[in-house]
């Protein structure tokens, strides 16, 4: 029986994190036409699993594992079903004004393909620390990782995310070619 | 040990054009209609998933519920028509009168009326919960429409947006939301928005004895940090 606290604990869940199960489940994949119900799947697994979160872990890197594991099994649903889910309306129709909101949607769609082609652990930390602005002490504590580890990881996928991104011309000159990854603890 | 900047930020080894990815990337979110549907997705179905069984349960009890009901409303009416039936024909005019439930105002006009009506009824701590305990049955008295969870999220978003500037709105519309949604699964929130709101107008005695009340009711609460409980 799903008690009365554990309704306000999930009300409180999700109005406090809403934002940011959507954003990593975009950023990990998951079809935006998909982003509501995997949010929602989410929020359910979460439910189940109240009783055994540790108060003093993240609640944000404890989302995260969640995340992730919704949006692989929605990913795989998604390509089961063949379709193409897109909110970007197709070319042809837009007007000049909105090519602006065009680009942006569409360098942002290969930011998250190119998200896809790191690696678990490269993936859980860009996506905590250049999107959600976790710490790296946080995403370290969750991912069981040492400080220098994440950090490496971090840069191996800035590198890796940057020499997609080139290739798809999206970034340009000063993000990247000629620049070598960040040296540990630079500011 | 400082990272380096994120690429988002100004400054960053980012050049502008991923900088405004990044940005955009950030931006993501759901609107306040996704979040309500969100939400009460989530909660139907954990209220709902691990208890088919019991939800069989309560469709049965509710089927017994209905068969006793028809058999006292048919026995009522048979002694009815015994004693009346004999002298004239009843006639639409002497039908019980029904009392309409008032309808339910939206959030917007609960703050409103919330920010004008400001003098603020005593509410013991364990007024403040009574409303929780089950309904007593009454004949006379009609169901009281159940709630949407979206209209009570509103007024307690409503609430929480106040409670630091307009602490005297944040508790009545608490108060508001006590009277209104009677056995709500929000008692939780409202109680630790009403002790924010007191300690902010100063009532600190009637803060304290809410706490001591809600410490009592809610022992495992989330709140009870925020709201400064010691030995969780």
């Amino acid at each position: 029986m799903t008690s009365t606290r554990e309704l306000g604990d999930l009300t409180d869940l999700v109005l406090e994190h809403s934002a940011f199960v959507w954003r990593v489940l975009t950023h990990l994949g998951v079809p935006a036409s998909d982003v509501a119900d995997a949010s929602q799947e989410v929020f359910v697994i979460v439910m189940k699993q109240l009783e055994g979160f540790r108060a003093n872990s993240s609640v944000r890197t404890w989302l995260y594992g969640i995340c992730r594991n919704v949006a692989l099994s929605t990913r795989r649903k998604s390509s089961v079903q063949r379709e193409i889910p897109t909110d970007v309306l197709p070319e042809e129709i837009l007007q000049p004004a909105q090519e602006r909101d065009l680009w942006i949607k569409r360098a942002h769609a290969q930011l998250v393909e190119a998200l896809a082609s790191l690696d678990d652990d490269q993936r859980a930390v860009f996506v905590l620390y250049e999107i959600e602005e976790v710490s790296m002490e946080e995403i370290a504590a969750a991912t069981d990782a040492k400080v220098t580890t994440c950090y490496a990881r971090l840069y191996a996928a800035r590198e890796k995310v940057q020499s997609l991104l080139r290739r798809k011309s999206l970034s340009t000159a000063g993000a990247g070619s000629d620049r070598r990854p960040h040296k540990k603890g630079a500011s | 040990m400082t990272g380096p900047k994120r690429w988002s930020e100004s400054g960053s080894e980012a050049d502008p054009v991923l900088r405004s990815v990044m940005r955009y990337a950030r931006s993501q979110e759901p609107t306040p209609e996704q979040v309500r549907e969100l939400l009460r997705g989530a909660r139907a179905t954990a209220e709902r998933a691990p208890k088919v069984f019991s939800l069989r349960a309560r469709r049965r009890g509710k089927s017994v519920l209905f068969a006793l009901a028809a058999i006292v409303a048919g026995g009522a009416s048979w002694a009815a028509y015994r004693v009346y039936g004999n002298e004239r024909e009843p006639s639409p005019v002497d039908a019980p009168t029904v009392a309409v439930p008032a309808p339910i105002p939206s959030a917007s006009v609960v703050h409103r009326r919330a920010a004008v009506a400001q003098p603020e009824p005593q509410v013991t701590p364990s007024a403040a919960f009574a409303p929780e305990e089950a309904p007593k049955p009454s004949s006379t008295v009609p169901p009281r429409r159940v709630p949407e969870p979206e209209d009570e999220l509103a007024v307690l978003e409503e609430a929480r947006r106040l409670v630091a500037n307009n602490p005297a709105a944040a508790l009545a519309l608490t108060r508001d939301h006590a009277v209104r949604h009677s056995a709500s699964a929000f008692a939780e929130e409202r109680e630790a928005l009403a002790i924010e709101a007191l300690r902010k107008l100063n009532r600190n005695e009637e803060a304290a004895a809410r706490l001591r009340a809600f410490e009592e009711r809610y022992p495992r609460s989330p709140y009870r940090r925020k709201l400064g409980v010691s030995g969780q």
